[in-house]
């Protein structure tokens, strides 16, 4: 009791004590008054009935709210909150390990910071292997700037937690957290010599242990207040999610790049940000002569690319599309013809550093055995790099004035209802493209690409337009990649030694802390 | 003293004609279900019928072509293939007694595929090499590989390119119409539209860096539906045969388009595409020292049967006669001599196996092919009631009989020294 209400608290109670017993005096003079009047055997059974009742509404409740969590209909089974969208393949393993420690996890875990700090420690330790597997100490491979950022983020969403889920909070003086802090400190002579800082640094160092203290002191309060055991079961689980979210977030090397930073580049009232910092890199890659050039060109708007009956580019090319109101700038890679298998490497190292694939087939050329086995040599690609996140696909069917009938042309086509029999037979091109590349048809835009002439370009842009985002997300797993291959070990220590002996001191120190005084 | 051997071949000539024309009687008059001899008949053909080997990716108009070469439509085309191997198939025409087998390289340049198979399996039957390459665009490298690989083994091999669907160039708002009188002579002169113009001057140079000595023709062609407003349906087909003719010089294929033409119409059209096949099988039975499950005569009897249910004539015993009396006497008796002084030469042991077999063959193949055209000439006249000219059967005869002599000597289809060659 001492330890819920703490020390000042005894006066309180009895305070509270003196003002209920005049109320809990009339329990035993009731029992008098029934006793007296013969009636305790109806109070009896009375009493029997409401338990009964009471036992059955209890049961009846917690069965309901187990199998449907408020609020979380979306997200897949087990799960408090949903993953990131943006997450590779990988990522979602990662995920699947947190669900994994989550699933086991109870509310009695809040109320035991030990507990609390022993679960985080081994989400985060898990993460960290799924990442790092061939590290003797997968935990600490990171840098120090996305531990700045880690530390960054949680003091975030920790303070909008707190300002959500705490009365009060806001009137709390910092001076009583930090005293909380400092007795509850760990490197007793770092924090005395620089409080704040250290906090920073320790949310960094070991966010297992930050977390759970945050958490552990805030969801104590919870727990007296009277919450369920199932309201209890639940908070445990995002707690543990929350942890193993930013776990992922950290060990993934997502943090090299500030996505927030990003998302932020517009203040809010501005609609949309209209024009990120880079261009999203479109690859624009299929058969000799499929008419790469030719959709280069239509996509430029202007002649960039040599169109030629014979195979006229021999090198990548890139061309610069600026962005205008509703189109985002686009860098576009004009691989040169793919003639034979021998080109699978060159496509996929292209393909590694492009955001989206734009893949030409001419809908008049039955011959797509070279089309298939490059894509899904891309695919392979991918499928064998889960850190890594295949760029999406979307196919050009070029040439659609070469089918037949051959001498008819007169657009528009509406192939979702093709009405003439040039629209049926485009129709059946985009199907056995969308069939012979693995692509859902969907996916597959019909197109007259010859200068000039040109025909449905806008649905070529509305399909790139469409796959923006997942191009986005392709894009950042793609710009972290480059970021993580530009610092490495010997970047960090670098940058230890010039960021000053007390920064690294306390790097140490931190490392060091935790795993030999807890 | 000297007279005796002579009547005595004369006289036994004789008995053998007899029995020869009875055989043939029995065959047409009372034809029996005989599947082992059809089927004898239809392998005897196929190993003598020239192979020409198609190469090109899916979709470079391959069907187009055998589908026009052979007049047949789809289905025909359809029923008449047999798997050669996993990947290639052949296209045989017509079924019964093939006169030309298409040699369909499907799928070339798959991963799984090793073009070096079908070499081994087919290379002694063909012919010559037809790649079809669309004209729009470079040749693609799975086809120039492959027939790089060919030409290694085979410098002398000839080679024969179709440029097909030339009507992507036609682009434009306008109806596309081929360009006509058809301009591109023997496939090395421009034909008025510069860029397909670059293109088969392009594709013209890459054939050039073929390794082997063996020619290479060039034929643009366009073969469409005729559902496609394309006219003519078979756009440049007489330059193609030309390319093939030229490329095949012992004068199979050009035997084989006379065979092959009109095939695609009723009547006697069609019936004249069967002839070819069923000489060729009497020509490989005829060679075999002792005739194995049926005979010339048999082979003859069936075909004369065959034509008439094309022709939808029915043969009488008077019908049959009456034919084998327009032949003329002489000409039947001078033939008939021949037949039996080869056919006795073919039973010496030794040098008559070796010499008699194979000129019996030559003749069995220029007769059975004689026999057929004349055959033709006489039951079109009879179905169509015209007045019955039988000096014109008879002149048919001699005519398709030393045409076909000729074919035999020219490509030694018949000798014994390219027997090895034909023994699949």
């Amino acid at each position: 009791m001492k330890r819920i209400v703490g020390r000042q608290g005894s006066w309180w109670l009895g305070a509270l004590a003196a003002a209920c017993l005049p109320f809990l005096a009339l329990v035993p003079l009731g029992a008098v008054w029934l006793w007296e009047r013969q009636g305790f055997v109806y109070w009896f059974l009375g009493t029997a009935l409401c338990f009964l009742a009471a036992g059955l509404l209890f049961r009846r409740a917690h069965r309901s709210g187990d199998r449907v969590p408020p609020g979380q209909g979306a997200t897949a089974a087990g799960e408090e909150t949903p993953p990131d969208p943006g997450w590779s393949p990988s990522d979602k393993v990662a995920w699947q390990k947190v669900q994994g420690f989550a699933a086991q996890t109870t509310g009695r875990l809040l109320i035991d910071q030990r507990a609390l700090l022993a679960t985080g420690r081994a989400v985060i330790e898990e993460v960290a292997r799924h990442y790092h597997p061939e590290r003797a100490e997968p935990l600490w491979h990171f840098t120090l700037p996305e531990a700045l950022l880690l530390a960054e983020r949680i003091s975030r969403r920790t303070r909008a937690l707190t300002v959500q889920a705490v009365p009060g909070s806001r009137s709390v003086r910092i001076g009583d957290v930090l005293r909380l802090y400092r007795v509850k400190r760990t490197v007793a002579s770092v924090a005395h010599s620089a409080d704040g800082p250290w906090r920073a640094i320790r949310l960094a160092i070991n966010p297992a242990q930050a977390v759970a203290a945050e958490l552990s002191r805030r969801f104590q309060g919870f727990a007296v207040d009277g919450l369920s055991s199932l309201m209890l079961d639940r908070i445990a689980r995002i707690v543990v999610e929350e942890i193993g979210r930013e776990a992922i977030n950290l060990y993934s090397g997502r943090l090299r790049a500030d996505i927030d930073e990003l998302d932020r580049l517009e203040p809010p009232a501005v609609a949309e940000p209209a024009a990120p910092a880079v261009p999203l890199r479109l690859l624009v890659a299929g058969k000799v002569n499929a008419g790469k050039s030719s959709l280069v060109n239509a996509l430029c708007g202007d002649v960039v690319a040599a169109v030629d009956v014979l195979a006229a580019t021999g090198q990548p090319t890139s061309h610069s599309v600026r962005g205008a109101d509703d189109r985002p700038a686009l860098e576009l890679v004009d691989c040169a013809g793919l003639e034979r298998e021998t080109a699978i490497a060159k496509l996929v190292a292209l393909a590694e550093n492009c955001d989206l694939v734009l893949w030409v087939a001419p809908a008049n050329d039955g011959a797509r055995d070279l089309d298939r086995r490059l894509l899904d040599a891309v695919r392979g690609h991918f499928a064998g790099r889960p850190q890594f996140r295949a760029p999406p696909v979307v196919v050009v069917m070029s040439h659609i004035d070469r089918l037949r009938p051959f001498n008819e042309w007169a657009p528009p086509y509406d192939v979702a209802a093709p009405t003439g029999r040039k629209a049926e037979t485009i129709r059946a091109a985009m199907e056995s493209v969308a069939q012979s590349l693995g692509v859902p048809t969907a996916d597959v835009v019909p197109a007259r690409l010859d200068a000039g002439m040109l025909y449905n370009i806008d649905a070529v842009w509305t399909a790139v337009l469409a796959r923006v985002p997942e191009a986005r997300q392709s894009q950042l797993i793609r710009l972290l990649r480059l970021a993580g291959s530009a610092g490495g070990v010997a970047g960090v220590a670098r940058q230890i030694v010039t960021g000053g002996r007390l920064l690294s001191g306390l790097v140490i120190e931190g490392i060091a802390g935790p795993r030999t005084r807890i | 003293m000297q007279s005796f051997p002579m009547q005595s071949f004369l006289g036994r000539a004789g008995e053998q004609i007899s029995s020869f024309w009875k055989d043939v009687y029995d065959t047409v008059l009372n034809p029996k279900p005989d599947a082992r001899g059809d089927t004898r008949i239809a392998e005897e053909a196929r190993a003598r019928a020239p192979v020409i080997w198609l190469l090109g990716m899916v979709g470079s108009g391959k069907s187009s072509i055998v589908r026009t070469l052979t007049g047949s439509s789809d289905a025909e085309v359809g029923t008449g293939y047999r798997p050669c191997t996993a990947t290639a198939r052949i296209y045989e025409f017509p079924e019964e007694a093939p006169v030309v087998r298409f040699l369909d390289t499907r799928g070339l340049g798959e991963v799984a595929y090793d073009p070096a198979e079908d070499l081994a399996l087919c290379e002694k039957q063909a012919h010559l090499v037809l790649v079809v390459v669309r004209a729009m665009g470079p040749v693609p490298a799975p086809v120039l590989d492959a027939l790089t690989r060919v030409r290694r083994r085979h410098p002398d091999w000839p080679v024969v390119v179709a440029q097909t669907t030339l009507h992507d160039y036609y682009g434009g708002p306008g109806a596309p119409a081929h360009p006509l009188p058809y301009p591109f002579g023997d496939g090395t002169r421009p034909g008025g539209i510069e860029a397909l113009d670059r293109s088969l001057a392009a594709q013209r140079e890459t054939f050039a860096k073929l390794p082997g000595s063996g020619a290479v023709r060039f034929a643009p062609v366009d073969f469409t539906p005729e559902e496609d407003g394309l006219p003519p349906a078979d756009y440049g087909v007489d330059r193609l045969w030309a390319a093939l003719e030229a490329g095949s010089a012992d004068g199979v294929v050009s035997m084989m388009r006379h065979s092959l033409q009109n095939s695609g119409r009723p009547g006697a059209g069609r019936a004249a595409s069967h002839i070819w096949g069923y000489a060729a099988a009497a020509g490989a039975i005829d060679m075999l020292p002792v005739a194995g499950v049926i005979g010339v005569p048999v082979v003859q009897g069936k075909m004369l049967h065959s034509l008439a249910g094309m022709l939808g004539v029915t043969w009488t015993r008077a019908t049959l006669a009456e034919f084998s009396g327009c032949l003329g006497a002489g000409v039947l008796l001078r033939f008939g001599a021949q037949f039996g002084v080869r056919q006795l030469v073919k039973l010496v042991p030794g040098y008559g196996t070796v010499i008699g077999g194979a000129a019996a063959g030559a003749a069995s193949f220029a007769t059975t092919y004689g026999l057929g055209h004349a055959a033709i000439l006489y039951l079109s006249s009879r179905r169509s009631g015209a007045r019955f000219d039988a000096d014109a059967v008879a002149e048919e005869f001699r005519r398709a009989m030393a045409e076909a002599t000729g074919v035999a000597k020219a490509s030694r289809m018949f000798s014994r020294d390219t027997d090895g060659k034909s023994g699949s």
